[in-house]
C-alpha cells in the first residue's frame, strides 16, 4: 500500500509544473553561475603574495613610529622582520627560485611567527593590518595538506576549487531554503483541494508523510546533484582541471583542516541532504498547522532570519543559532562560527543538531496527528483535516 | 455490519444530526433522502470518521470503533466514499484515478479494465480528466469506487449530471454490487431511481430519521389521484379520516383495511372528482418526499 501510494504521489509530482520549475532551476543555476563568475579570474599566487608583502611593509611603517625601546614592541618588530624576509623568499621561490618545497617550508615558518606575534598581542600593529588567527590557521592547514600530498603549489585545479566553493556558497543558506520551501509548500495541503479523493485511504498518516518526504527529497536532491554535476563539467572543461584531490579548507574543532575537494563535496552534499529532510519535515508541520502554502514559505523564511533579528535587536539568543546551521557552506568554512561567536559550531556539531531537530519535527508531526484521535469534541464536532 | 448509536452533530445552536441511530447489514442498498443542507453528507462524514461527532458511536462489525488510528485503518479497509467530481485531478487520466482506488484498497489494478469496459468508458478513460464532461466525470467517480470494491460504500449524489442511459447503467451496476453482498448507502435526489434498487429509504429531517420506507415489503396501498386545493376543500368532508393530502396536489386514500366492495365503491366515487388519472399502489419515494419536505 505504501509503495502504491508513493507511486501515485510521484505521478502527481511529475505532473506538477512547479516541480519542473524547481528542477530546471536546480539544473541550470550552477552552470549559469559558473558562466558568469568564471569571467573573473581568481587572484594568482604571485599576486596574492605580492599583496601580502605590501601589507607587511605597511606594518613596518607603523612599527617604525613606535618606541623600539619598549620590549613588547621590539619583540614584535623582530618577528615581523623575519616574516618580511620569509615573504620575500616565498616570492623568489614562486618565481625564479622555482622551489615549491622551500616555499611551503617558509610559509609554515611564517605561520608560526604570526601566531607568536598574536600571542604577544600584536603590539604596535594597527587592527586593519593584523592577519587574523583564522587566516593563519587556514594557510597552515593548506600548506600542510599540499606538503603531505605532494601537490603543486599552484594549479588550475585551485581555480576549479575556487569556483566550486563559491557556487556552493551561493546556493547554501537562504537560496537553498527558499528552493526547498517552495518545493514542499503544498506537500500535504494539496490534498485539501482533492479532499474527497484523497481522504479515507486505509493508510496511516505517518506512512503518507514518510512517502511524501521520500519523494520530495529524491526530487530536490537528485536535481541538485545533477545540476551541480552539469556545472562542474562546464567549469572543469573551461579550466581543463578536474582533479578532486586539491584541498578545500574546513573548520573543525576550533581549528582548520584541509580536505580534498572530493571529501569536501561528500560532506557538503551530505549536509544538504539532511537540510532537505529537515525543511521538508518543517513544511509538513507548517502545512498541518497553517493549512496554507504561502504561510509555509513566509514562516520558513521568518525562522531563518529570526537569529539576525534577535542580534539586531541586541538580544543574545544562542538557542536560535541552530536555525542558521542549515547554511552548510558557512558551517564548513567556519564563517558561521565566527559570525555567531561560537567556536563549537563545526560540521559534525551542526549535523548532529540538525539531525536532532529533524527528529523532533517528525515527533511533533506524530504527536499532532495522535492528538487528533485523543481530542473529544465539545461545542463543535471535530473535522479531520488530512 | 454498521451501527450508529445516538449520533449528535451540532455547531453551537445549529443541530445537524440529533441523536440519530441506525443499523445496516451487508447486501443492502439504503437510500438517504433529504433536501440540501439537512445532514446527508454530514452523516456520511461521521460514518467515515471525517467528522468526529459531539456525541454517539459508530460501530463496524460488532466491535470496531474509531478509537485509534489503527482501528480507523481497519475500518477504512472495508469502506470507500464516493469522490466529488470537483476534487478529481485534472492532469491525470481516468485510469490513473481508478488505479489509485484499486491499488489503495485491493492492492492491485488488474480489474480496472474490466470495470471501465462495463461502464462503457473505453473511449475516454485514458485521456486527461480536464477533457471530460460532467457526465464522464461522474461515471469516473463511480468507476473509482467500483475499483475500490470495498464491502461498504458511501455514495453521495451518485447520479448527479448523468443522462438517462447512464443512470440506468449505474443503477444496474449498483444492483450487481448488492448481489455481491455489499452494503451501499446512496444519497440521491433522483427519487424514482431509488425505488429501483434501494431496500430501504431513510428520510432525514431535523437531524433524525423521520421515516424509514422499506421497499417491496409494504402492504399499505392507496388510491392516489391529483386534486387541486380548491377542489380538495370542497370534497374533504366526504373523504376517510386517515386520508393524506400531499403537497397540495396529491390525495391518497388508504385501502388496506377495506374489503373489495368498499374499494370498488371508493374508486367509482373518486373517478367522478379526479382531475387526472387515478392509480392504486403504495406510496413511492417521491410521494413520501413531498409529504415530509413540501412545507420546507
Amino acid at each position: 500500500m505504501f509503495w502504491k501510494f508513493t507511486l501515485f504521489e510521484t505521478k502527481l509530482l511529475l505532473k506538477n509544473r512547479k516541480s519542473w520549475f524547481v528542477a530546471v532551476f536546480l539544473l541550470v543555476i550552477f552552470a549559469l553561475f559558473f558562466m558568469y563568475y568564471s569571467q573573473d579570474e581568481p587572484v594568482s599566487l604571485k599576486d596574492k603574495k605580492r599583496a601580502e608583502t605590501n601589507t607587511s611593509y605597511a606594518v613596518f611603517e607603523y612599527l617604525d613610529l613606535q618606541r623600539h625601546d619598549l620590549p613588547e614592541v621590539a619583540e614584535v618588530y623582530n618577528y615581523h622582520t623575519q616574516i618580511q624576509s620569509l615573504l620575500g623568499m616565498q616570492l623568489w621561490y614562486i618565481g625564479n627560485g622555482d622551489d615549491s618545497d622551500q616555499y611551503i617550508e617558509n610559509g609554515l615558518e611564517i605561520n608560526k611567527l604570526r601566531l607568536t606575534v598574536h600571542e604577544l598581542g600584536n603590539d604596535g600593529i594597527p587592527e586593519h593590518l593584523i592577519v587574523t588567527k583564522e587566516d593563519i590557521l587556514k594557510e597552515d592547514a593548506l600548506l600542510h595538506y599540499i606538503k603531505d600530498n605532494n601537490l603543486p603549489i599552484e594549479s588550475d585545479s585551485f581555480a576549479t576549487n575556487h569556483y566550486i566553493t563559491n557556487a556552493l556558497a551561493m546556493i547554501s543558506g537562504l537560496l537553498f531554503l527558499v528552493i526547498v520551501l517552495i518545493s514542499g509548500n503544498e506537500m500535504l495541503i494539496y490534498e485539501q483541494r482533492h479532499q474527497s479523493v484523497m481522504k479515507g485511504f486505509p493508510l496511516s498518516f505517518m506512512s503518507k508523510i514518510y512517502s511524501k518526504i521520500m519523494i520530495y527529497f529524491t526530487h530536490v536532491y537528485s536535481f541538485l546533484l545533477l545540476g551541480f554535476l552539469v556545472g562542474s563539467i562546464y567549469v572543469a572543461n573551461k579550466f581543463q582541471a578536474s582533479e578532486f584531490s586539491f584541498p578545500v579548507l574546513v573548520y573543525k574543532n576550533e581549528n582548520f583542516i584541509a580536505l580534498s575537494t572530493g571529501q569536501y563535496l561528500f560532506y557538503i552534499f551530505l549536509g544538504f541532504g539532511l537540510v532537505i529532510l529537515l525543511l521538508l519535515s518543517l513544511s509538513i508541520l507548517l502545512n498541518m498547522l497553517f493549512k496554507n502554502a504561502f504561510a509555509n514559505i513566509l514562516i520558513g523564511l521568518g525562522f531563518f532570519i529570526l537569529p539576525d533579528i534577535a542580534t539586531a535587536a541586541g538580544i543574545h539568543a544562542p538557542f536560535l543559532h541552530p536555525i542558521k546551521y542549515i547554511d552548510m557552506y558557512k558551517v564548513l568554512s567556519g564563517d558561521l562560527a565566527t559570525t555567531l561567536g561560537n567556536g563549537s559550531i563545526d560540521y559534525w556539531n551542526a549535523m548532529a543538531t540538525l539531525g536532532i531537530i529533524t527528529l523532533v519535527l517528525i515527533g511533533i508531526i506524530y504527536a499532532v496527528n495522535k492528538f487528533a484521535y485523543q481530542r473529544v469534541p465539545k461545542n463543535v464536532p471535530l473535522e479531520k483535516a488530512f | 455490519m454498521l451501527k450508529l448509536e445516538n449520533v449528535t452533530v451540532k455547531y453551537k445552536d445549529k443541530v445537524v444530526l440529533d441523536n440519530l441511530s441506525l443499523t445496516a447489514e451487508s447486501g443492502e442498498i439504503i437510500g438517504l433522502v433529504a433536501p440540501n443542507g439537512t445532514g446527508k453528507t454530514t452523516l456520511f462524514n461521521v460514518i467515515s470518521n471525517f467528522l468526529k461527532p459531539n456525541k454517539g458511536n459508530v460501530t463496524f462489525q460488532g466491535n470496531l470503533q474509531y478509537k485509534t488510528e489503527r482501528k480507523e485503518i481497519s475500518i477504512h479497509k472495508q469502506l470507500a466514499t464516493f469522490p466529488d467530481q470537483g476534487d478529481l485531478f485534472e492532469e491525470l487520466t481516468g485510469v490513473d484515478h481508478m488505479k489509485l482506488y484499486a491499488n489503495m484498497w485491493k492492492g492491485t489494478s488488474k480489474h480496472v479494465k474490466e470495470i471501465y469496459e462495463q461502464l462503457h468508458m473505453e473511449g475516454y478513460v485514458k485521456k486527461k480528466v480536464k477533457t471530460y464532461s460532467l457526465g464522464m466525470r461522474q461515471r469516473l467517480c463511480f468507476a473509482m469506487i467500483a475499483a475500490a470494491d470495498t464491502p461498504m460504500m458511501l455514495m453521495d449524489e451518485v447520479m448527479n449530471g448523468l443522462d438517462v442511459a447512464n443512470v440506468s447503467l449505474i443503477s444496474n451496476h449498483l444492483m450487481k454490487m448488492k448481489q455481491d453482498g455489499k452494503l451501499i448507502f446512496v444519497a440521491s435526489h433522483l427519487l424514482s431511481n431509488l425505488d429501483l434498487y434501494a431496500d430501504r429509504v431513510l428520510y432525514l429531517k431535523g437531524g433524525d430519521i423521520i421515516h424509514e420506507q422499506t421497499m417491496n415489503k409494504t402492504t399499505d396501498e392507496y388510491i392516489k389521484f391529483e386534486l387541486a386545493p380548491e377542489q380538495y376543500k370542497k370534497v374533504a368532508y366526504m373523504l376517510p379520516e386517515d386520508h393524506l393530502y400531499i403537497a397540495n396536489h396529491l390525495c391518497c386514500i388508504p385501502i388496506s383495511n377495506m374489503d373489495t366492495d368498499e374499494q370498488k365503491e371508493w374508486v367509482v366515487k373518486l373517478a367522478a372528482i379526479k382531475e387526472k388519472e387515478l392509480t392504486i399502489g403504495p406510496l413511492g419515494t417521491a410521494e413520501f418526499y413531498e409529504k415530509y419536505y413540501h412545507e420546507d
